[in-house]
C-alpha cells in the first residue's frame, strides 16, 4: 500500500510539475496566427507567405526571441474564400486566442480578417492584399506590410505605359478576381484620361482557365501596339505561350504577380519581351549579396521546394514578419496588443537588416509613422534573354495619393 | 488571319483535349455505370507522370507518353482494387462519392509532395506555328488532334475485334450475363479502369507542354463532362463530337459574344441538347424496368 501510496504521489507531483512547466513555457511564447489560401488555384500565394514567415520566424527565434519569449504560428488555410475568411478569423482569435494575426492571403479575404480583428482589438497585418479596402480600412488595428495599394500600383502602371512604352493603343486581357479586374478599371481609366490612349478590346479569363483562343483571337482582331495582361502568374503564363502559337507578336505589358520564375517556366521564350511590375527587393536572379544569401537560407529550409521559389509572396511575409516582430520588440518586455499598435507606429523606412543582425533586406523599407500603408515603392523589369532584368532609365513618379494618417484611424 | 476558320480550328485543338477527358469518362461508365469524378486527376497524374519521366528520368518525350501510359494503367488498377472494388456491391451514388474523394485525395497528395508551384517538360513537337490558308496551328496542338484520333481508331477496333474488348462490350450490357458466360466481372473492371486512367494519362502528358503542370490541372474535367452528356455519356464518337461542339462554341461566343460569356456557353450546349435530346446527340435512350 506504502509502495503504491507514494508511487501515487511522485506521479501526482511529476504531472504537476509538467502542466506548470507547459503552462509556464505556453506563457513565454507569443503566438502569432496566419491565415492564406493553402488549396485551390491560389494556394501559392498562402503556401509561399507561410513558409516566408516561418523562415523569418525561426530566425527570429535563432536569436533569442522577443524579450526571451519565442515566437509560434499557427496557420490557416481560407481558401482564397471570403465566407471563409469569418470561421478562421474566429478560430484564430477566440479559440487560439492569438496576440496578433499575420494575412498572408488575397484581398477579400484580408478585409474580412481585418474587420474580426478590429472587433476584437487584436493587431492585424495584411502581407499581401492590395486593394484600397484594406488600406483604408479606418482601423488602428489594421495594418498593411510589404504590399503595395493597388492604387499606387494602378497609378505606376499608368505612367509607365503612357509615358515609357508610349502606348496609343492597347487591348486588355484580365482574369475575373477583383485585385485584376479593379487593377484593369483603374489604369485604363489613367491612360485614358491622362494619355488618350485608345482601348481596343477587353477580355476577361477565369482563374484556372487553360485556352485563351477566343480572347487571344480578339486581341490580335483589334491589332493594338501593347497588350495588358493582368491576372495571376499561372494563367499568364499559359496565355503568352498561346499568344505566340497563334502568331501574336505584339509586346504584353504584365502585373505585380508575374515576376516570378513559374511564369518563365511555363512559357519559356513565349515570355521574351514581357514588362512587369513589381513590389519587394528579391526577385529570382538578383544578384545582390542579401538576395543571394535569402535564397540559399531559403532554400536551405525548403529543400524540396521547386526551383522558382521564393517568390514575391515568399518575400512580403519573410519581410512582414519581421515588421511585426520589430513592433513587439520595442513595445518592450509587458507587451500589451495596444502597445504593439504603437509600437508599429514608430517604424520609419525599417530595414530588417538594422536592428536583427541576422535578417536580410529583401523587401522595401516599411514605415507606418504617417499612414498604416507600410510601402509605396516598386519597380520595373523586362525579360530578356530568359530572365527579369530591371528597367533602369524609367524613374517611378513620387506617389500621388494621400492615405488616412494614424491619428484619424479608430481604436 | 482569317478569323473564322482560327477560331475553329483553335476550337477544335482545345475541343480534342476535352474528348479525350470524355472517352475516358465514357468508358467508365459504359462498363460500370459509375461516373468517375477523378478523371481530371488521372489527366493530373498523367502530367506529373510525364515531368517525372522526362524530367526526373531523363526519358525523350515520345516513350515518357508510352510509359505514362502504362503508368497510368497501374494506378487505374491499384485506385479500383483498392477504392471501388470493396464497393462493388453498393448502390452506384457511393461509387460515385468515393471518385469524389479519390479525385482529392490525388490532389492533394501530389501537393503534399509536390507543392502548388507549376513546372513544365519540353514537348519533343515544335510549338512555332506553321500556317496554312491564314489558319495557325502549332505542331504541338496538332499532334493532341492527331492522338485523340488515333486512340479513338484503336478504342473502336479493341471493342470490335479483339475478345478483351467485347467481353468489355458484354459486361457494358449486362454483367449477369457477362457473368454467366464466364466473364470474370471483376477483371473486366480492373481493366476498364486502368483504360480510363490511362486515358486520362495520356491528355496530361500531352497538354504539360502546353500549358505547364499543377495540381488544378483537373480542372478539365467539367468541360470533359459537359463533353460527355452531349454526346450521349455512353458513346465514344458522342464523346468526340462533344469535346470538339464545346471547344468549338466557347471559342465562337468569347470572340461574338463576350468573353465572360466563354465558361457559360457549354452548359448553354449542355442544357439545349438535354432539352432536345435528353439521351444526348448519341445516346441511346436507357429504359429500365421498375
Amino acid at each position: 500500500m506504502k509502495l503504491l501510496s507514494s508511487l501515487g504521489k511522485r506521479a501526482g507531483a511529476l504531472l504537476a510539475t509538467l502542466a506548470l512547466t507547459s503552462l509556464a513555457h505556453a506563457q513565454q511564447e507569443i503566438l502569432i496566427g496566419y491565415h492564406g489560401p493553402m488549396t485551390g488555384p491560389a494556394s501559392w500565394v498562402g503556401l509561399g507567405g507561410r513558409d516566408g514567415a516561418l523562415l523569418a520566424l525561426d530566425e527570429i527565434n535563432a536569436a533569442g526571441g522577443i524579450h526571451g519569449r519565442k515566437l509560434k504560428m499557427v496557420s490557416y488555410d481560407d481558401g482564397a474564400k471570403p465566407s471563409e475568411a469569418e470561421a478562421v478569423a474566429k478560430k484564430m482569435i477566440e479559440s487560439d486566442k492569438v496576440f496578433a494575426i499575420l494575412g498572408g492571403g488575397v484581398s477579400n479575404v484580408a478585409i474580412v480578417v481585418g474587420e474580426e480583428a478590429h472587433r476584437a482589438k487584436v493587431p492585424y497585418m495584411n502581407g499581401s492584399g492590395a486593394s484600397p479596402k484594406i488600406i483604408d480600412a479606418q482601423s488602428r488595428w489594421v495594418f498593411s506590410g510589404a504590399t503595395i495599394d493597388i492604387r499606387d500600383i494602378s497609378n505606376n502602371e499608368a505612367t509607365f505605359i503612357g509615358e515609357y512604352l508610349k502606348a496609343k493603343k492597347v487591348a486588355v486581357m484580365s482574369a475575373t478576381d477583383e485585385f485584376s479586374q479593379t487593377l484593369t478599371d483603374d489604369v485604363i481609366k489613367s491612360l485614358k484620361e491622362r494619355y488618350g490612349v485608345e482601348v481596343l478590346t477587353r477580355q476577361k479569363y477565369n482563374p484556372g482557365d487553360t485556352d485563351f483562343s477566343s480572347q487571344l483571337l480578339a486581341v490580335k482582331q483589334s491589332n493594338p501596339d501593347h497588350v495588358m495582361l493582368f491576372g495571376l502568374y499561372v494563367e499568364a503564363a499559359r496565355a503568352l505561350r498561346q499568344a505566340r502559337e497563334l502568331g501574336i507578336r505584339t509586346p504584353f505589358i504584365g502585373d505585380t504577380s508575374m515576376m516570378n520564375s513559374g511564369l518563365l517556366t511555363v512559357a519559356g521564350p513565349a515570355a521574351e519581351g514581357l514588362t512587369v511590375e513589381y513590389v519587394p527587393l528579391y526577385f529570382n536572379g538578383n544578384k545582390a549579396r542579401d538576395m543571394v544569401e535569402f535564397e540559399a537560407r531559403y532554400k536551405k529550409k525548403f529543400p524540396s521546394y521547386p526551383v522558382d521559389r521564393p517568390n514575391y509572396v515568399d518575400v512580403y511575409n519573410y519581410g512582414t514578419m519581421y515588421a511585426l516582430a520589430e513592433g513587439m520588440k520595442r513595445a518592450g518586455p509587458n507587451m500589451t496588443q495596444k502597445g504593439l499598435v504603437e509600437a508599429l507606429e514608430t517604424l520609419k523606412d525599417f530595414k530588417a537588416s538594422d536592428s536583427w543582425p541576422n535578417a536580410v533586406h529583401v523587401i522595401q523599407p516599411l514605415s507606418f509613422n504617417e499612414s498604416h500603408n507600410g510601402n509605396r515603392r516598386l519597380s520595373f523589369h523586362r525579360v530578356v534573354g530568359g530572365t527579369f532584368v530591371p528597367i533602369t532609365d524609367f524613374k517611378v513618379p513620387a506617389p500621388a495619393t494621400k492615405f488616412p494618417s494614424n491619428a484619424t484611424l479608430k481604436w | 488571319m482569317e478569323l473564322i476558320p482560327q477560331l475553329m480550328v483553335s476550337g477544335i485543338a482545345a475541343g480534342a483535349l476535352y474528348a479525350l477527358v470524355a472517352i475516358g469518362l465514357v468508358l467508365i461508365y459504359k462498363a460500370t455505370e459509375i461516373v468517375n469524378f477523378a478523371q481530371g486527376e488521372s489527366v493530373t497524374v498523367g502530367a506529373y507522370m510525364g515531368w517525372l519521366f522526362v524530367t526526373e528520368f531523363h526519358m525523350p518525350y515520345f516513350p515518357a507518353i508510352a510509359a505514362v501510359m502504362v503508368a497510368s494503367a497501374l494506378v487505374g488498377i491499384v485506385v479500383e482494387r483498392v477504392a471501388y472494388r470493396p464497393l462493388i456491391h453498393s448502390p452506384p451514388f457511393t461509387v460515385i462519392l468515393a471518385t469524389l474523394a479519390v479525385g482529392l485525395i490525388i490532389k492533394n497528395a501530389i501537393r503534399l509532395v509536390w507543392q502548388d508551384t507549376p513546372r513544365t517538360i519540353s514537348g519533343a513537337l515544335s510549338s512555332t506555328p506553321i500556317e496554312f490558308a491564314g489558319v495557325l496551328i502549332t505542331p504541338e496542338r496538332l499532334a493532341i488532334i492527331v492522338t485523340v484520333a488515333v486512340v479513338v481508331t484503336a478504342l473502336m477496333l479493341f471493342f470490335r475485334f479483339t475478345k478483351l474488348g467485347k467481353a468489355m462490350r458484354a459486361t457494358a450490357q449486362s454483367q449477369e450475363a457477362a457473368s454467366l458466360m464466364g466473364i470474370s466481372v471483376s477483371g473486366i473492371f480492373s481493366k476498364t479502369w486502368a483504360l480510363g486512367s490511362a486515358l486520362g494519362g495520356i491528355a496530361g502528358v500531352l497538354i504539360a507542354p502546353l500549358i505547364g503542370i499543377n495540381t488544378e490541372l483537373g480542372g478539365v474535367l467539367i468541360p470533359g463532362f459537359v463533353a460527355a452528356i452531349v454526346g450521349g455519356f455512353t458513346s465514344i464518337p458522342g464523346a468526340i463530337v462533344g469535346g470538339i461542339m464545346v471547344g468549338v462554341f466557347e471559342n465562337f461566343a468569347g470572340v461574338f459574344v463576350s468573353s465572360s460569356f466563354k465558361r457559360v456557353v457549354s452548359f448553354v450546349i449542355l442544357i439545349a441538347v438535354l432539352m432536345i435530346r435528353p439521351s444526348g446527340l448519341f445516346g441511346k435512350p436507357i429504359r429500365k424496368q421498375v
